[in-house]
């Protein structure tokens, strides 16, 4: 019951919080699974999790990649970066969920 | 087990459509690569990520939404040559597939809009001492795609391999190829039999080779038959006078003895029940003990 509660309420916020991690600047996928378990190890992201959800902001136009390859040793880099669409997207939805959160506090505090 | 591995077993098993398991594939390539680069052993990643069918499934639950993989599974513990001594996978129609959305360079493109299309998957192969699944691969393999010593499938590949499309040492189906031996209907191998058969030696309706007994016969020896019944006597005569190897003559002696038993089938008939019965058994064990096995495992 647990999992399933965590399972959706990450489905519900992890495209705004990753949108937010690449306002900032652009990662490749592991930095982008270190940096959100960094910042929000409640949430426990794994790959299974981030990699669908990279795939359909990038196929939405919300995201988007570029290959860095390394000058002299090592393994070519895959960099996700926001697009403008992406940069509005995230707005609105931080918005609304904004909104929606402030709704659920009140009837909880309310209620406690 | 090696990262190759752990990212092809996670690939296999997460049931996803072909341009999905490319970018996953070189998404983890990356991932992985950059984690050994930070000095974690392949071992502390597996630990990190999890296992391939934990990954796989997680996968599949969020780039479809389905709780469930569209595969049933039954893997006994028991090993025989580090492979699982029975490994069968079976389509579980139960679980809706579901639609998604594809642009037209990675699907289809319906007036230059995007179109939804129902989602296709793919299933990981059965591998095991005995294999069955849609793809098996194993010592006995059966599948509807099969590899394997002894190969029974719809395409076969293997030593011994028995198919609608099969390749193999020794080979039987609908269309058979082997550099050995090859029944069919159409047989192209050093020894051939079939309705076309193509050969060194070859026998049948349309048998074409160096040495060939048919219908129509074309080589360097040849016989034509033309009525099997009169003729069967002059069949033998041209098999015994035969100036070929060996291994050739053995092929034709056995021919004959097909040729024999076509013409008096009565007296072979406890021969032709006993094959029928054996036939029929190994059929239904096929069928049944696949199932039984994932019933229980269900039920378990």
């Amino acid at each position: 019951m647990n999992d399933n509660i965590t399972k959706q309420f990450k489905r519900g916020i992890l495209e705004i919080v990753i949108l937010k991690l690449l306002s900032k600047k652009e990662m490749y996928g592991y930095e982008l699974v270190s940096e959100l378990n960094r910042q929000a190890g409640t949430l426990n992201i794994k790959e299974g999790t981030l990699y669908p959800i990279l795939y359909r902001l990038e196929d939405e136009g919300i995201m988007e990649t570029r290959w860095e390859h390394p000058s002299y040793r090592g393994q070519p880099k895959k960099y996700y970066s926001i697009t403008e669409k992406g940069k509005r997207v995230m707005t609105e939805s931080y918005a609304r969920w904004k909104a929606i959160a402030e709704d659920i506090m009140r009837i909880m505090e309310d209620q406690i | 087990m090696n990262a190759k591995k752990y990212i092809r077993e996670i690939i296999q098993r997460s049931c996803l459509p072909s341009g999905e398991r490319k970018r996953l594939k070189s998404d983890l390539e990356n991932e992985i690569a950059s984690r050994l680069e930070r000095g974690e052993t392949i071992e502390q990643i597996i630990e990190r990520m999890g296992d391939p069918d934990t990954v796989a499934a997680e996968l599949y639950e969020n780039f479809t939404g389905a709780a469930e993989r569209p595969f049933f599974e039954y893997k006994s513990e028991k090993t025989l040559f580090g492979l699982p001594l029975v490994h069968i996978i079976r389509t579980n129609y139960a679980v809706p597939v579901p639609y998604v959305r594809t642009t037209g360079a990675r699907g289809i493109n319906i007036g230059g809009r995007y179109g939804r299309v129902r989602y296709s998957y793919g299933l990981p192969a059965a591998r095991g001492v005995f294999a069955f699944g849609p793809k098996a691969k194993g010592i006995i393999a059966v599948g509807n795609f099969s590899t394997g010593f002894i190969s029974i499938g719809n395409i076969s590949a293997g030593i011994f391999s028995i198919g609608n499309i099969s390749a193999g040492l020794l080979s039987l189906g609908n269309i058979a190829l082997a550099p050995l031996v090859a029944l069919g209907n159409f047989a192209a191998a050093a020894l051939s039999a079939a309705n076309m058969a193509l050969g060194y030696a070859a026998a049948g309706n349309l048998a074409s080779g160096k040495y060939a007994i048919g219908n129509e016969a074309n080589g360097t020896f040849t016989f034509s038959v033309s009525n099997l019944y009169t003729q069967f006597e002059a069949i033998k005569a041209f098999i015994s006078e035969l100036e070929a190897p060996a291994v050739v003559k053995a092929f034709f002696g056995l021919i004959e003895k097909v040729c024999e038993i076509v013409i008096d089938p009565i007296s072979t008939l406890p021969f032709h029940i006993a094959i029928s019965c054996l036939l029929l058994a190994v059929i239904l064990a096929l069928y049944i003990v696949p199932n039984r096995l994932l019933t229980r495992k269900n039920r378990v």
